[in-house]
C-alpha cells in the first residue's frame, strides 16, 4: 500500500509541512521574550501584554462578538422563514427570490463591500456598528437558506399536512413541526452565520465607521504596523479557541442529533 | 381551502436581499455611468468617463495581472489539492487526516496572511535565520511582489480546493483503476483516463473555489503584493477611498463582476449543471466544516 | 351514526391542461365504510385532498351534512387524513404524535393521557408510547396514524392507500384490524387504493375510477357481478371478453353470434336491438369444466367445445386455458376435493366448457 502511494504521500507531507509551518511558527514566537522574529528566549510576557494590556483589542473582540451575535440571530431567522416559504411554496417573485439569493454566494467580498459602502453613503446611513451587523447579515443569509432549505429536503410535505389535518393553525404547524423538525439546519446556519461574521475583514474593511472597529479590523492595524508578538499571540489565542468551539459544536452535534 | 403562506414567509428575505443586495449592486451599476464629483460621491449626470478611464494599458495590465495571478495560483493549488485529496480518501484515518486540512481552513483569513509576513518579512523568520547562518548580511526582501501573492493566494485556498476533491475521490470506485490497471494501462494513463474523468465534478469545484476568490483578491496583494501584484481589488479601493472617484470604482467593480461572473458560466459549462449546482456545492463546502 | 354524510357535487381538478378528477359527483352515507379503487395515477388521491382540503376543487362542490366544505380551512374541517407514508412527526414519540391534536386545544394534562391511551389501546399500541417514529415498525407507524387521526374524532376519516407500505400478510391483518375499528367507532370512512381485492372485502360501497371519472359505484358484489363496463370488469379481477353481433333478442335474454365460435346466450342487462355489436364479459371461475358433455341441460347454459391449452395448477384451484374456434378462455376451478373431484384434466385434452346464461354481462354496447 505505503509503496502505491508514495507519491501522493510525499505531497500530502509537503502540504501539511505548508500548512502548520507558518501557524508553528505563530506559536513559538508567541513565547518569544523578543520583540522580533529572532528567538531570545521563553517569556509570557505577550500573553500578559494581550489579556491585561489591550484594551482596544478586547473593544474590537467585543464589538465583533456583538455583531456576530445579532447578526447571525437574525440572518438565521430571515434565511429560515425564507427557506421555508421556498421550498415548499411556489408564489410569483419566487423565481426572483431565488437568483437573488445565490448571487451573493458568488460575488467577490470587495464588490459586496463597495456597494454597500455607496448605498450607506447615498441613503445616508452612518457607517457604524450597525452598517456592519447589516453588511454581515446580507452575506450570511443565503449560507442559512441553503442549509436550512437541505434539511426540509428530508421532509416530506405532507407531515406539515398532517399538522393542518389535524387542527394546528400556521402558527402551530410552524412552532410545533416545522421549525423542529429544521433545528439542526437551523443551528448549523447559525453557527456558519457566527463563523462568517468573525472572520469577514473585506465587508467590514468598507462598511465601519470611525469607532466600530471589529477584531479582523484590528488585527488588519497591527500587521500594517509590521511584525508583533502581540499579533503571535492573538493568533493562537484565536487557533486555539476556533479549534475548541469546533470540536465542542461537534460534540453537541453529535448529542443533539443522533 | 388551500392557503399560500409561502410569500409571507419569504417576504423579509425577498426585502432584505433586495434592499442590501440587489439595490447596491444597482447602484453601482448606475454609478458607473455618472460624473465623478469633486470631493468623492458622485453627480447625476450621464457620463461613460468610468468606461473610458478603463481604456488605457496600465488598467489592461491590472486586468492580465489579476487574471494571471488567479489562473497560476488556481493551477498551483490544484496541482497540490489532487494528490493530498487522494492520499486522504484513501487513508484509513481519513477522518482525522480530513481534520488536518479543516484546521487551517477554520483559522482567521488574516492570521494566515499575517503568519506568512512574519515569515518571510524583512524581519521575519527566514531572514533572522539567515542572517545569523552568516548567509547574509542584510535581510532579502520575500514579500511584496507577485510571488508572495501567489503563495498566499495558494496557501488560503488550498484547503477550499481540497475538500471537494476528497469528496469525490472518496465516492470514486478505485477497484476501476486497478481493473485498468490490470487491462495493460500505465499509472500515468490509469490516471488521466479512468480517475480524472470520474472525479470532474469535484475537480470543477476546487477550481471553481479558488479562481473566484482569486479574482476577487484584495486583502493578500495590499499585505503581500507590489507594484507588480496590483489587482482589480486594490484599484476598486484605491479610487474608492484614495483618489475618491467613485464612478470610476464602480466600473472597474462592474468589470470584476463580469470577469467573474465568465468564470461561473466556464465552470458551470464545464460542470455541465446549473446554479442550483452552485449553490449547493458552495454551501455544502462551507457547512461541510461544521458536520465534519 | 357520529359520522357524516359527504356528498360530491361535479367536481372537476386540473392542473394546468391536464385534468385529474372529471365531474365526479357520489355521495357517501353516514358511517359507511366507502372505497376509491382504480389504478396508479386515476385522481384517486387528488380527490381526497380536495376532500381534505388540500387541493381547491377547480369546479364543484363538496358538503358534508349538507355544508359547503370549499370555503373551509383543512386545519377546521371534521375530516381527518391518513397518508400514504403515515407522515408521523419524526421529532415527536407516539404518545406525543397522538396527542397533537389534543395539545392544540386546551385540555388537562390527565384528560390527554386518558385519551391517548384510549386510542392507543384501540390500535394496539399501548407497549409502545415513548418510542420515536424511526424505531417503529411499518406496521405499527400504521397504527400510530390511525390513533393520531381517531383521537380529534373526525367526523370522516380519508385514507390514502394506507397499506400499501406493508408486506402482504401485514396487509390482510391490519385491513381486519381496520374493519374493527370501523365498526367500533361508526364514523364514515374513505378509504382510496389501487387494490380491488382490499377495497372488495372490507367495503360497504366502491366507486371504481379511471382517469380521473367515476365509472361506477355499487357495493362490491355489484360492481364485480355486474360491471358497468369492460374497464371495470377488468380491473376487477379476471375476465374473458367477447365480441359479436345481436341476432335475437327475447324478453331476458339475447342471442349474440360470434365469428368462429358459434352462438351464446347473454342476460339482458340492456336494451338491445338486432345487428347492435357488443362486447361480453364472463368471469373465468364462472365457466365449469369438464371432459364430457354436460348432461341434461336446461337452455340456461352455453356450451363450448374446445381444447385445454395450458394448466396452471396453484394449490387451491387450477387455471386452465381453452381454445375453441380462435377464442382462447381462462377457466378457474376450485379444487373443492382434488383427487375425488374426478380425473383431473390435463394438457390438450379435448374438453367442454358451460356456464350459466345469468353470469355473462354485456359491457359495451356499439350500435348500428
Ligand atoms: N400537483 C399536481 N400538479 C400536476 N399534476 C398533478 C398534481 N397532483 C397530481 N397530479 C396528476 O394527477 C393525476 C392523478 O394523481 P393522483 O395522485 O390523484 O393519482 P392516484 O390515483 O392517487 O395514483 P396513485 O395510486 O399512484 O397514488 C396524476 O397523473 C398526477 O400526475
Ligand atoms: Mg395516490
Amino acid at each position: 500500500m505505503k509503496e502505491k502511494h508514495r507519491f501522493s504521500f510525499t505531497m500530502f507531507i509537503l502540504t501539511m509541512i505548508f500548512f502548520y509551518l507558518p501557524i508553528a511558527v505563530l506559536i513559538i514566537f508567541s513565547f518569544n521574550e523578543g520583540k522580533t522574529m529572532a528567538w531570545s528566549g521563553f517569556s509570557l510576557k505577550w500573553y500578559q501584554k494581550l489579556f491585561f494590556e489591550s484594551e482596544e483589542l478586547w473593544k474590537a473582540v467585543f464589538n465583533s462578538v456583538i455583531i456576530a451575535i445579532f447578526s447571525s440571530l437574525v440572518s438565521t431567522a430571515i434565511g429560515t422563514l425564507g427557506a421555508i416559504g421556498m421550498y415548499w411554496y411556489r408564489f410569483r417573485s419566487k423565481k426572483y427570490i431565488q437568483v437573488a439569493s445565490y448571487l451573493p454566494l458568488i460575488m467577490p467580498e470587495i464588490i459586496m463591500g463597495v456597494s454597500l459602502l455607496i448605498f450607506f453613503v447615498m441613503f445616508k446611513i452612518p457607517l457604524s456598528l450597525l452598517t456592519i451587523f447589516i453588511a454581515h447579515t446580507t452575506v450570511s443569509i443565503p449560507y442559512v437558506l441553503f442549509i436550512v432549505m437541505a434539511r426540509l429536503e428530508e421532509f416530506d410535505y405532507s407531515i406539515i399536512e398532517a399538522a393542518y389535518d389535524l387542527g394546528a393553525k400556521e402558527i402551530d404547524t410552524l412552532f410545533k413541526v416545522i421549525l423542529p423538525i429544521s433545528m439542526p439546519g437551523i443551528i448549523s446556519g447559525f453557527l456558519m452565520a457566527v463563523t462568517l461574521s468573525l472572520d469577514d475583514f473585506v465587508i467590514t474593511f468598507f462598511v465601519s465607521g470611525p469607532g466600530s472597529s471589529t477584531l479582523p479590523l484590528y488585527i488588519n492595524s497591527m500587521i500594517r504596523f509590521g511584525v508583533s508578538p502581540i499579533i503571535n499571540a492573538v493568533s493562537v489565542v484565536l487557533i486555539a479557541s476556533t479549534i475548541l468551539l469546533a470540536v465542542s459544536t461537534r460534540r453537541f452535534y453529535k448529542y443533539m442529533f443522533s | 381551502m388551500k392557503k399560500n403562506y409561502g410569500p409571507v414567509y419569504s417576504l423579509p428575505l425577498g426585502l432584505w436581499i433586495t434592499i442590501f443586495f440587489i439595490v447596491p449592486t444597482c447602484i453601482i451599476f448606475i454609478y458607473s455611468f455618472l460624473t465623478k464629483a469633486t470631493y468623492g460621491g458622485v453627480q447625476w449626470q450621464f457620463s461613460l468617463e468610468g468606461y473610458k478611464a478603463l481604456a488605457n494599458t496600465s488598467f489592461i495590465n491590472v486586468v492580465w495581472i489579476t487574471v494571471y495571478i488567479s489562473v497560476i495560483s488556481t493551477f498551483l493549488t490544484v496541482l497540490f489539492a489532487i494528490p493530498t485529496a487522494y492520499y486522504i480518501a484513501r487513508n484509513k484515518h481519513k477522518n482525522q487526516l480530513l481534520l488536518l486540512v479543516i484546521i487551517p481552513f477554520w483559522t482567521n483569513f488574516l492570521i494566515r496572511v499575517y503568519a506568512w509576513i512574519a515569515i518571510l518579512g524583512n524581519n521575519g523568520f527566514v531572514n533572522n535565520i539567515l542572517v545569523k547562518l552568516g548567509v547574509i548580511d542584510t535581510y532579502i526582501q520575500f514579500l511584496y511582489n507577485q510571488y508572495a501573492v501567489i503563495l498566499v493566494i495558494i496557501y488560503t485556498y488550498l484547503p477550499y480546493a481540497i475538500l471537494p476533491l476528497y469528496s469525490s475521490i472518496e465516492k470514486f470506485d478505485f477497484s476501476l483503476l486497478e481493473a485498468a490497471r490490470d487491462l495493460g494501462a500505465t499509472k500515468a494513463q490509469a490516471f488521466f483516463k479512468v480517475l480524472l474523468p470520474n472525479i470532474k465534478g469535484g475537480l470543477a469545484t476546487s477550481i471553481l473555489f479558488t479562481f473566484i476568490p482569486a479574482l476577487g483578491s484584495y486583502v493578500i496583494p495590499m499585505l503581500v503584493g507590489g507594484k507588480d501584484s496590483m489587482m482589480l481589488g486594490n484599484i476598486i479601493s484605491r479610487e474608492l477611498t484614495t483618489t475618491r472617484n467613485w464612478p470610476l470604482a464602480s466600473s472597474i467593480s462592474v468589470v470584476l463582476t463580469v470577469i467573474t461572473m465568465i468564470g461561473v458560466l466556464l465552470f458551470l459549462k464545464l460542470n455541465k449543471n446549473n446554479l442550483e449546482s452552485i449553490k449547493k456545492l458552495v454551501v455544502r463546502e462551507k457547512a461541510g466544516e461544521e458536520s465534519i | 351514526m357520529k359520522g357524516s354524510e359527504i356528498r360530491v357535487e361535479n367536481v372537476t381538478k386540473r392542473f394546468g391542461d391536464f385534468v385529474a378528477v372529471e365531474n365526479a359527483s357520489f355521495e357517501i352515507q353516514r358511517g359507511e365504510f366507502f372505497s376509491l379503487l382504480g389504478p396508479s395515477g386515476c385522481g384517486k388521491t387528488t380527490l381526497l385532498r380536495i376532500i381534505a382540503g388540500f387541493e381547491d376543487p377547480s369546479e364543484g362542490i363538496i358538503y358534508l351534512d349538507g355544508q359547503n366544505l370549499i370555503k373551509i380551512l383543512p386545519n377546521e374541517r371534521p375530516v381527518n387524513i391518513i397518508f400514504q407514508n403515515y407522515a408521523l412527526f419524526p421529532h415527536l414519540s407516539v404518545f406525543e404524535n397522538v396527542a397533537f391534536s389534543l395539545r392544540l386545544l386546551k385540555i388537562s394534562e390527565s384528560e390527554i393521557k386518558r385519551q391517548v391511551e384510549k386510542y392507543l389501546s384501540l390500535v394496539k399500541l399501548d407497549m409502545h408510547t415513548k418510542k420515536y417514529p424511526s424505531q417503529l415498525s411499518g406496521g405499527q407507524k400504521q397504527r400510530v396514524a390511525i390513533a393520531r387521526a381517531l383521537i380529534g374524532e373526525p367526523k370522516v376519516l380519508l385514507l390514502d392507500e394506507p397499506l400499501s407500505a406493508l408486506d402482504a400478510k401485514l396487509r390482510q391483518h391490519m385491513l381486519i384490524e381496520l374493519d374493527s375499528i370501523h365498526d367500533e367507532v361508526g364514523i364514515t370512512f374513505i378509504y382510496v387504493t389501487h387494490d380491488q381485492q382490499e377495497a372488495l372485502s372490507v367495503s360497504d360501497r366502491v366507486a371504481i375510477m379511471n382517469d380521473g371519472e367515476v365509472l361506477q359505484i355499487g357495493t362490491p358484489h355489484q360492481i364485480y357481478e355486474s360491471p358497468a363496463d369492460s374497464f371495470v370488469a377488468s380491473f376487477l379481477g379476471e375476465t374473458n371478453f367477447l365480441r359479436g353481433r345481436v341476432n335475437q333478442v327475447n324478453e331476458e335474454y339475447a342471442k349474440i353470434e360470434i365469428k368462429e365460435l358459434g352462438e351464446l346466450f347473454v342476460y339482458l342487462d340492456k336494451p338491445l336491438k338486432i345487428n347492435d355489436v357488443v362486447k361480453l364479459t364472463i368471469r373465468p371461475e364462472k365457466i365449469r369444466i369438464t371432459k364430457q358433455m354436460p348432461e341434461n341441460l336446461p337452455d340456461k347454459f352455453n356450451v363450448l367445445h374446445g381444447r385445454v391449452d395450458e394448466v396452471i395448477y396453484s394449490g387451491f384451484q387450477s387455471k386452465y386455458f381453452v381454445k375453441s374456434g380462435k377464442f382462447s378462455f381462462k377457466v378457474y376451478k376450485q379444487h373443492v376435493n382434488y383427487l375425488l373431484d374426478e380425473t383431473p384434466i390435463k394438457w390438450n385434452e379435448d374438453v367442454f366448457i358451460w356456464w350459466n346464461v345469468d353470469d355473462g354481462f354485456i359491457v359495451e354496447v356499439e350500435e348500428e
